[in-house]
């Protein structure tokens, strides 16, 4: 009878440790300055330890920061930032976050757990960030719209029209606010790219063409680079240096 | 008994002291919802970074004054903000020196160049421009950042 007894709170133990560790939880880990939490109508003071619900705005002030443990990810909130936590779910197997940033800066650090199917979303007006394991700071403002960077990893940042662009090493995410298209996130390694061509396969005057604008080229669309190549009847050997990751 | 009464006396002046934090996140959210800044925002913000605010209008614009940075500028308290305006008190605040053409004419339409270059402000809008609420509040934090990184 006894060992049947300690058989049964052994189980109800283990499963109520493990239903304890799946559980969602935002806490507020560090408060610098000015800052707030709103649930009703009312903005309240954000206090160091306070535990935080699904649905909650918070908003900090001039030189004030404050960080978030949600689940088991790091969220830093940039001065004169307000955001909205519109989802915060936990389970064995998935962490599913919904951020919402009217306006401000926040940085993302996301734990990268195999076994864990993680969400964490970032949400503006103009796109939304899917960050996969990673760290990324994302911005919105009106004259900037949505500026994703990524400092570690990979995220896809997707305009609300659906355009969506992969981002790691560097690159950076930007929709503007009213804008068709996100900017091309490889267009900042692209202008820094530089192109060789060699003048072995060239006809006369292409070589002559060369000569006078130079085989060092930096590749921009539209520039020098294809317009050359569109006079070109023959193969040429190009050789295009490329700095990426970009610092 | 006594250190009840201390203990009562604490606690109701740690209540104003968070209504006053929260004051000022309002005073932040409650400009955000609106459509045109004026140029008492802008003076008061420029305070607000600094940690000096303090409270009135005149009281804010003599300390700006004095720091150079409203110097010349001949705007009322609820006169709407244009991008000039805030690009002139940003350069200012900043201390910009790469322009050369703001250097010398010290004008708001080369400080809101100026302040392009610097990643300030929009390249698609004009200086005489109106700034909103939300425009008012990104710039600002814009600047905050920036005079941070130069310290």
């Amino acid at each position: 009878m006894n060992k049947v007894l300690v058989s049964i709170l052994s189980v109800s133990l283990f499963i109520s440790l493990s239903l304890t560790s799946a559980q969602a939880r935002i806490i507020v880990a560090k408060v610098k300055g000015t800052a707030a939490y709103k649930t009703a109508n009312q903005w309240q003071p954000l206090n160091e330890g306070m535990s935080l619900n699904e649905g909650t705005k918070i908003s900090t002030g001039v030189n004030s920061s404050v960080i978030l443990n949600i689940d088991n990810h790091t969220l830093t909130v940039n001065p004169l930032t307000m955001l909205k936590i519109y989802e915060n779910s936990m389970t064995r197997t998935s962490s599913e976050n919904r951020i919402g940033l009217r306006r401000g800066t926040i940085r993302a650090k996301v734990a990268r757990d195999k076994r864990i199917k993680t969400v964490f979303k970032v949400s503006t007006p103009v796109a939304t960030s899917s960050v996969r394991g990673t760290e990324e700071i994302i911005s919105y403002g009106p004259t900037s719209g949505m500026k994703v960077y990524m400092i570690e990893g990979i995220a896809v940042g997707q305009s609300n029209n659906g355009l969506a662009s992969t981002l790691q090493g560097g690159l950076v995410f930007q929709q503007k606010t009213g804008g068709m298209l996100p900017q091309n996130p490889l267009d900042p390694v692209q202008a820094a790219a530089m192109a060789r061509i060699y003048d072995t396969f060239l006809t006369a005057d292409e070589k002559t063409l060369i000569s006078l604008f130079g085989s060092d080229l930096v590749n921009t669309y539209g520039g020098f680079l294809d317009k050359l190549k569109s006079l070109m009847d023959t193969h040429a050997l190009v050789a295009i240096y490329v700095r990426w990751p970009i610092d | 008994m006594k250190m009840r009464v201390l203990l009562v006396i604490f606690l109701l002046f740690l209540v104003p002291l968070q209504a006053q934090n929260v004051g000022s996140l309002n005073y932040i959210n409650e400009l955000g919802d609106r459509e045109a800044a004026t140029y008492g925002d802008a003076v008061k913000f420029f305070m607000m970074i600094q940690n000096r605010d303090q409270g009135s209008f005149q009281g804010n614009l003599a300390a700006l004054n004095r720091s150079g940075i409203t110097r010349g500028i001949r705007s009322g308290e609820t006169s709407l903000l244009d991008r000039g305006t805030l690009s002139l008190m940003a350069a200012r605040y900043l201390d910009l020196k790469d322009s050369l053409f703001y250097l010398i004419t010290g004008s708001g339409r080369y400080a809101f160049r100026a302040c392009i270059e610097e990643g300030l402000m929009d390249s698609e809008a004009g200086e005489w421009d109106v700034v909103s609420g939300e425009e008012l509040i990104e710039t600002m934090a814009k600047v905050a950042e920036k005079k941070e990184a130069v310290k």
